[in-house]
This record gives C-alpha cells, sequence and structure tokens, in this order.
C-alpha cells in the first residue's frame, strides 16, 4: 500500500469501512509509515476536537418536542380532512361541468401519456427511489410527496422530465397493478390561489387537474375518469 | 393510530436533539433551525407509513431533513459571512472558546462539506449511510470530507501557531 492510497482510506479506516483485507493492509502500513501514522493522529485529533466543540453545544428541545407530540398526537389534522373535502365536493361540481374542456397542458399532458405510457415509445426514465427522489427535489417537489399514493396501492414505478406547453414538469407513472396512471408535476413558481380538481377527457384519455400554491399537477388514467379522479385526490391531499 | 403514534414517539423523538443539533449549523439561525426540525418531523409523521421497521431510523430522518432543506430551505439557508483569516481574533486557550471557534470555523465551510463533516464525524453516520442520505456516492462524500478536514486544519492552524508563538 503506498502513502497516496492510505491517505484516502483513513476516513473509511477510522470509520471501520474497510473490509478485513483492507484493514490488515492499512494496519501494516500505519506501523511502518510514521508520516501516515502522524497524519492519522492528526485526523483523528482534529475530529475529536469538532465532535465535542458541535456535541457540548447546549440545546433546548423541549419546546419544540412539545410541538411535535402535539402534532403526532393530533392524528390525522382537522385541515387535511377539511382540504380533502373541500377538494372532494369541488370535484364533484368540476366532473359534471367540465365534460369537453382540454386547455393545452392537459392535451399535451394526455398525448405524452399515450405515447410514453400506453405505447411504451422509448423514453429516457429513472427507476431507482434516490434517483427519482433527488430528480423531484430538483424540482422543489417534496420527495416523500411522490411516493405517498404507494399508501393507497399505487406503485411508483418511475420517472422522467418532460415538457408541457412549454414547462418542465415531472412525468411520474404509477401502477395500481393492471393500471398505469401518469402524474404530471410542477413546482408553483408563484402563489394563486388553490384551484379546484378539474376533471376532463381527451381522447381516450381521462383527466384530472388541481393546483395549489405549491404546485400544478394532471393525472391522466386510460382506465376511467373516477380512476384519475381518485389519484387526483390522493395526490391533493399528499401533495 | 395509536399504536402508530406511540411507535413514533418511541423511535424519532430522541432523534430530535440530534436533528436540531444539524439543522442549526445548516441554517446558522435557532429559530429557523427549530422550524426546519419541526418541518421534517411532521414529513416524517406523515411518511411514517412508509418507514420499513428494522431499518436506520436515524438516517431516514436526516434523509428527510436534508431533503427539506433543499427544497423548503432556500429562504432559511443563510450564507455565512466569510471572515479573512488575518482578521480574526484569536481566542484564549479555554475549553468553551477553542469550541466556539471551531463551531465559527465549520459554519464558514461551503455548505457540502459541511454537511459531510457533521454526518459522518459530529453524529456518526458511516460513510456509505452518509451517501445515502445525501444521495450521491460514497466516493462524493469521502472527497467532501476529505476537503473538509484539510479546509478546516488550514484555517484553525493559523490560531495555534500564534498560541504556539505566544
Amino acid at each position: 500500500m503506498t502513502c497516496k492510497e492510505a491517505v484516502a482510506l483513513l476516513t473509511l479506516y477510522l470509520n471501520q469501512e474497510l473490509d478485513s483485507a483492507r484493514c490488515v493492509e492499512m494496519d501494516a502500513h500505519l506501523h511502518a509509515c510514521p508520516s501516515c501514522a502522524h497524519e492519522l493522529q492528526q485526523q483523528q485529533e482534529l475530529d475529536t476536537r469538532l465532535r465535542t466543540a458541535i456535541l457540548d453545544e447546549p440545546l433546548d428541545t423541549h419546546a419544540l418536542d412539545q410541538r411535535i407530540r402535539q402534532h403526532v398526537s393530533a392524528g390525522t389534522p382537522w385541515r387535511w380532512i377539511s382540504a380533502a373535502a373541500g377538494v372532494a365536493a369541488a370535484l364533484v361540481v368540476f366532473w359534471i361541468v367540465f365534460a369537453r374542456w382540454t386547455p393545452p397542458v392537459y392535451a399535451e399532458a394526455a398525448e405524452d401519456h399515450r405515447r410514453e405510457v400506453v405505447e411504451q415509445q422509448t423514453r429516457h426514465w429513472t427507476f431507482e427511489n434516490t434517483a427519482m427522489d433527488a430528480m423531484a427535489l430538483g424540482q422543489s417537489v417534496s420527495p416523500v410527496g411522490i411516493h405517498a399514493p404507494e399508501t393507497a396501492g399505487y406503485r411508483l414505478q418511475r420517472l422522467k422530465l418532460c415538457r408541457l406547453n412549454g414547462s418542465i414538469y415531472l412525468h411520474l407513472v404509477y401502477s395500481d397493478g393492471p393500471q398505469q396512471f401518469s402524474l404530471f408535476l410542477k413546482h408553483g413558481d408563484r402563489e394563486p390561489a388553490a384551484e379546484p380538481i378539474d376533471a376532463g377527457r381527451h381522447g381516450a384519455e381521462h383527466l384530472a387537474a388541481f393546483r395549489t400554491s405549491a404546485l400544478t399537477a394532471v393525472v391522466v388514467s386510460g382506465q376511467s375518469g373516477a380512476a384519475a379522479l381518485r389519484l387526483a385526490q390522493i395526490a391533493a391531499r399528499a401533495l | 393510530m395509536a399504536k402508530r403514534q406511540d411507535e413514533f414517539v418511541r423511535i424519532a423523538m430522541p432523534h430530535t436533539r440530534s436533528l436540531l443539533r444539524v439543522a442549526r449549523r445548516l441554517s446558522s439561525n435557532p429559530a429557523t433551525a427549530e422550524d426546519l426540525v419541526q418541518e421534517t418531523m411532521f414529513l416524517a409523521w406523515r411518511g411514517f407509513h412508509q418507514f420499513q421497521p428494522g431499518t436506520n431510523i436515524r438516517a431516514w430522518l436526516f434523509r428527510i431533513l436534508l431533503n427539506a432543506f433543499n427544497a423548503e430551505g432556500r429562504k432559511l439557508r443563510s450564507t455565512p459571512a466569510t471572515v479573512p483569516l488575518q482578521s480574526r481574533e484569536f481566542y484564549a486557550d479555554t475549553h468553551l472558546q477553542t469550541a466556539a471557534e471551531i463551531a465559527q470555523v465549520l459554519d464558514e465551510l461551503g455548505l457540502e462539506q459541511r454537511t459531510a463533516l457533521l454526518l459522518v464525524v459530529v453524529e456518526g453516520f458511516t460513510c456509505r449511510e452518509a451517501a445515502g442520505i445525501l444521495s450521491v456516492p460514497i466516493g462524493t462524500v469521502m472527497s467532501r470530507l476529505g476537503r473538509a478536514r484539510e479546509e478546516l486544519r488550514k484555517r484553525l492552524a493559523p490560531k495555534c501557531s500564534a498560541k504556539e508563538a505566544s
């Protein structure tokens, strides 16, 4: 083992993250090389000083703990329930009223869903959870939120970025088993009043869309309007 | 529901202090740090059904904290003013002052380097765990740590030399 290799591995050595063979090599090198042994000692001392300095700082978490406990013991907050009830009521109205309506962004969402999900045309999708979370964060969308529909039986399968009506959206694909759904999300860059869920149809695709101060969301399903609405309701609660 | 609440209080709440400690070093403002931890715990409670029992709750909470910080915390984030090395006052050699001095130097590091040091050196996560929390490769964590330690040592060295000289 060279000194350069040893220095590069010091952190893993200190954290006991080296495999046993590497660890034996490291021990031997440190035994034979005073310079690297000194470097290790300096690093340990620096780490100890830093750890002590930060861990010794006084912290009072009493009030914070109290607030969190109150929030948790409240269970499902009433504001969520009332928001969900409001969304559901508006949903019914718009479901009746907006049978023919298809603004450009929704038409493009329906087209994307048909091409990329129904016809499965080749696209560069991201499948790995960590990478999907990072992409959501990159668009200022909560990673916890995008996974929330999973509790209702919708598995998040994949994600990509797309452009709808000139704006960048996250295109998330969920599956409830037999059926795949698209959820298009865009972080809100201004603060309009929250708008209720709109529902409509474009070609063979059923749409349900809503907008809050935080984001714009469009759900597309080839299955039924009710199925699109159900996922939109879940997304509205979670996001 | 009560069982779930009890479980959350039992396994997540003990980590509030660690989360706040790191949040304070990220946001450099006690009030906004508390807001960040509160938001983290609210998000964790909302997503608690997604937590897999038996996995690392602490790493899970820190991942939420850093995600919340990145997603929501842009307005909370403060970039500490950089103080030129030669203009800093040297501290007397008491434990308390040295700790304050080290904390100040830590706050002056870049956010990525600071976060790597906080997770691995202060909070005791392995490099692999820190990589998972930050959603970066382990090599990235190691290089950030290497640069952070080098910078920390460089910035603390003049003071040490001055004390030795006196």
